[in-house]
């Protein structure tokens, strides 16, 4: 066997082992053929690839085991499966978090859309009852009184939102200092 | 020898070398084999294992075109190494004792 074969055949063998194990372990054999400068003599006392490889995984699984359950994964199975199911394993509170943020937009959504809608009927009672003006003064005074009315609510409504979320996040923080 | 070798003393043993000088691969393992009889390819994965435990840390220096890569003792290894001599005394004293035909309770 040469140092090419027996380099060749070791790498084949820790294929599997995450990069960073591969390349220190190949850079490692590599340097010591160099530094030992002759080829056969190294080859007899390492042995064939299959025992030094066997010495490096068994090695690293030993070193796995021990760490923490993350780690352990090698790198090179980390493909979109390994993602997706990274996501499909994680607290339940995450998909809780994702449906309550999107409950509370939803109602965000519908609480300005009343709004909207709230100010333009009364913007159009108000232009109602300035044409009206030349027909009936009543009516006029009537709709102008009714949109006045509409725009006071809704100024109210929206102070009452405001103090409440106020109070609710004021409520919420305290509770968390607590 | 007739003696077996943990993987705790080779870790000492290496740990020893490197925390007097700092050493490059091929050149610790010539150093350890003249203190056990040991493979070659016993030497790497205690050398990674001791790298990865954060007792041993590597840097690179260019020797002839190419790269030697360095091992040197941490400030962990060198805890880890008066671990392992205070027990290795120990050790020694205790088998050097009933070897030698010593009485333990003169010892003591």
């Amino acid at each position: 066997m040469t140092r090419d074969k027996f380099l060749k055949e070791l790498k084949y063998r820790i294929g599997y082992l995450p990069n960073e194990e591969q390349d220190a372990a190949m850079a490692y054999y590599i340097e010591y053929f160099e530094e030992a400068g002759n080829d056969e003599a190294v080859l007899l006392e390492l042995g064939s690839p299959a025992e030094v490889a066997a010495r490096i995984i068994s090695d690293y699984n030993a070193r796995s085991n021990s760490m923490p359950v993350q780690q352990v994964q090698p790198k090179a199975h980390r493909n979109l499966a390994g993602i997706l199911a990274g996501i499909l394993s994680a607290p339940l509170w995450i998909p809780l978090l994702f449906v309550v943020g999107i409950l509370a937009l939803v109602l965000l959504f519908v609480v300005v859309l009343l709004f909207f809608i709230f100010f333009v009927v009364a913007l159009a009672l108000m232009k109602a009852a300035i044409h009206a003006l030349a027909v009936s003064i009543s009516t006029a005074i009537f709709g102008m009184g009714a949109s006045i009315l509409l725009f006071g609510l809704l100024i109210l409504a929206a102070y009452g939102i405001i103090c409440g979320t106020k109070a609710l996040f004021h409520h919420f923080i305290q509770r968390k200092g607590a | 020898m007739a003696f077996q070798l943990g993987s705790a003393l080779l870790e000492a043993c290496v740990l020893a070398i490197v925390h007097h000088e700092d050493a490059y691969g091929y050149k610790l393992t010539q150093e350890v084999k003249q203190i056990m009889d040991v493979s070659e390819s016993t030497l790497y994965p205690v050398l990674r294992r001791l790298q990865k435990d954060g007792f041993l840390d590597t840097y690179d220096q260019p020797y002839q075109g190419r790269n030697r890569r360095y091992y040197t003792i941490t400030a962990a290894g060198k805890m880890r190494f008066n671990e392992f001599r205070g027990q290795w005394n120990e050790f020694r004293d205790n088998v050097d004792r009933v070897m030698n035909g010593g009485n333990e309770h003169d010892q003591r």
